[in-house]
């Protein structure tokens, strides 16, 4: 059984000449879901996050946009909480807004103290799963530095599971199935070994990755994405937040077609 | 999950190098979700030739029998290997000789031409329209997961020993992400001076 | 797409667990290779919809002195699929004058072709196979698995129905190519208990056969 409401758009493009399932009967429904395609992408240092996403928004063959960016500051700690969000565009710009309005109303509410990534992470679920039976269509990752200092980053699906834990990397959204055995492999060195002394071999230990190396992998994701899917490109929006400089932000552009 | 190219599962993937070429497969042989298999490989080798089939498994090895019995006879014909370029040529004209009632096979070539040495890969759709690609070939379940790695690892004039690293990381961190494809791989690197063939271990779940 | 298999349905138009393509999943086939021996066990109740028809029945047949085949599926298609290929096997035999019986790799692929060309005919029979053997010659246990698609797989050890999701954990965790027939019914006697135990079906018990050098035996033990 599934929940009649929730009707997530599915991968495959909507022929203009595809018939209509023949059923005996017409329905007409609205349906109110889109996927404006684009990928996002996390990744967390030591003392740093970096969140990416591409700029371009998509409706089935169709781009809406080329610049449309998909990772937002949401104030908090140090002025250093991010979200990236993919799916349907109206979801994800709403759960912004109403993530932002949370952050701020925390404020008010507790001393003027700023709301932490862990508390923020939180927020994140309660508002995805507050909508548990019309859910926000739309994937999350977000990052942020905890007080200590350290990079933390979180990643929620459409009703809000996530783990309080964090994650080392995250992707999301149409080209995530592309993304993520490239992440596997070079920030988890997950399928790579090195030798011991007495000959054995044994998996790579993982370690934080530095900065440049990381901002490296991002791009290199994602023009490889763009090479292959359709929905990725444009424009790639560059967000790191360290715990030293803060917030900066940076577009890198990528291939158009 | 009922479409047959996704019962069985199953991953295959070529590519290629400075005078070389290399092919890799998964070994899984499943029943939707259940495993079968752990040796069930989806590379066959025609003389210098080297044929990768995923999809339907008993399509797999009517189409892998197929060839063997057609190449077979080209080579009594002709008295000579064939070529990869022939092999393709023929395995896109086998196929659509089916048009409509179609094996459920998304195959892949890979070899060298062994008059001009030059590496040769390609991949069809399961009813003969040829792919050819100068540098990398995905098919099966976990063929998105392999444009992604192959896509990033993959480039220009890699040596026999690169290319293999290149291939292997590939498919393993591919297959890793599909729940249909893995239990252990294989690969074939192809240079002029000889194959060799290396079986991976690979995660079991 | 409108493919006769992928759709799901099992061309009866029921799809309930009452259609008679579902009676193959509460059918229990068991296949377990050892070092000189392949043991080929089926469950002995006969069952149509909810009904047993027989609790004797043999799922089994001989294709030749060292090689046997157990068959599950639906009602009609199976005995006269293994029949056919008994005869035909046996006919093959009497054509080619071999001095030797087909090996079991040979009747395995012969199995297969059969399965595969019907497959794709008119009428498919639905059909799945173990075909259990010993290669008198190289002396070497086989066993194959093999579905009504006509998937062939040698396995070391296989299952059909819904008896491979209780059975093959236990096979994966126990099972050694190397073990000797004592330890391969220990290994059954292990997979007919969680069987019993956790399989809310009833199966009238196993038909066990042992495939060796020596030819086909029966166990009564079982």
């Amino acid at each position: 059984m599934s929940f009649s409401s929730f009707q997530a758009p599915s991968n495959a493009p909507a022929y203009s000449f595809a018939k209509e399932a023949n059923s005996g009967f017409r329905e007409h429904r609205f349906n109110p879901y889109t996927d404006n395609g684009g990928s996002i992408l996390g990744i967390a240092g030591d003392d740093f996050v970096v969140l990416a996403g591409d700029t371009r928004s998509t409706s089935g063959y169709n781009i809406n946009s080329r610049t449309q960016k998909k990772v937002f500051s949401i104030g908090g700690y140090k002025n250093s909480l991010v979200i990236a969000t993919v799916g349907f565009g109206a979801d994800a710009r709403d759960l912004v807004e109403k993530m932002k309005r949370a952050v701020e109303d925390y404020k008010f509410a507790h001393n003027l103290r700023d709301m932490s990534v862990s508390a923020a992470a939180q927020q994140l679920h309660t508002l995805l799963y507050g909508n548990r039976f019309f859910p926000k269509y739309a994937y999350c990752v977000l990052g942020g530095i905890d007080s200590n200092g350290k990079a933390r980053l979180y990643s929620y699906d459409p009703i809000g599971s996530y783990s309080k834990e964090g994650e080392s990397r995250a992707a999301a959204g149409a080209a995530s199935s592309l993304i993520v055995p490239f992440l596997d492999n070079q920030v988890e060195f997950k399928n790579q070994h090195t030798r011991e002394a007495n000959g054995e071999f044994v998996e790579k230990a993982v370690h934080p990755l530095p900065l440049d190396h990381v901002v490296k992998l991002v791009k290199d994701a994602f023009t490889s994405a763009t090479e292959r899917h359709i929905e990725v490109g444009d424009g790639l929006q560059l967000v790191i937040v360290t715990a030293q400089d803060g917030l900066s932000e940076q577009i890198v552009p990528l291939k158009q077609d | 999950m009922s479409s047959p190219f996704s019962i069985n599962g199953g991953a295959c993937v070529a590519m290629v190098g400075k005078d070389c070429v290399a092919i890799g497969c998964d070994l899984r042989l499943g029943n939707q979700a259940l495993t079968i298999s752990n040796t069930f490989p989806k590379i066959f080798n025609y003389g210098q030739t080297y044929l990768g089939l995923t999809g339907l498994a008993t399509d797999v090895l009517t189409v892998s029998d197929l060839f063997r019995y057609k190449v077979n006879m080209y080579r009594l014909r002709e008295e000579r290997d064939i070529e990869p370029e022939t092999m393709a040529n023929l395995v896109s004209s086998s196929l659509y000789e089916k048009r409509f009632g179609p094996y459920f096979v998304s195959p892949v070539i890979a070899g060298l031409n062994s008059r001009t040495g030059k590496p040769f890969i390609c991949g069809f759709d399961s009813i003969g329209c040829i792919d050819f690609a100068k540098d990398f070939i995905v098919s099966g379940t976990a063929s998105d997961q392999l444009f992604g790695t192959c896509e990033s690892f993959w480039e220009p004039d890699l040596g026999p020993e690169e290319l293999f690293e290149t291939i292997s990381q590939s498919l393993l961190n591919s297959v890793d992400r599909d729940a249909l494809s893995g239990w252990g791989a294989e690969v074939y690197v192809i240079t002029k001076d000889g194959v060799t063939k290396r079986l991976l271990k690979g995660r079991q779940d | 797409m409108a493919h006769g298999i992928m759709d799901g349905t099992d061309g009866w138009g029921t799809g309930g667990c009452l259609s008679r393509l579902s009676d193959s999943g509460r059918e229990v086939l068991l296949g377990i290779t050892g070092k000189d021996f392949t043991i080929i066990a089926a469950s002995k109740a006969a069952v149509r919809g909810i009904t047993i028809l027989k609790a004797e029945d043999d799922k089994t047949r001989a294709l030749n002195q060292h090689t046997l085949m157990a068959y599950s599926g639906e009602a009609g298609d199976t005995v006269q699929f293994a029949e056919y290929i008994q005869a035909n096997v046996a006919l093959y035999g009497m054509r080619t004058n071999l001095t030797q019986e087909l090996s079991p790799p040979a009747v395995a692929n012969f199995v297969r072709n059969q399965l595969a060309t019907s497959l794709r005919s008119r009428n498919a029979k639905h059909v799945n196979l173990l075909i259990g053997g010993f290669d008198p010659v190289k002396k070497t246990p086989h066993l194959y698995w093999m579905d009504y698609l006509a998937a062939k797989a040698e396995v070391p050890y296989a299952a059909h129905g819904y008896a491979a999701y209780y059975c093959l954990s236990i096979l994966d965790k126990h099972h050694h190519p190397d073990i000797d027939l004592e330890k391969g019914k220990e290994l059954l006697k292990m997979c007919i208990g969680e069987l019993r135990h956790r399989m809310p079906i009833e199966f009238k018990g196993m038909r066990v056969k042992v495939v060796s050098a020596e030819g086909i035996t029966e166990l009564e033990e079982f």
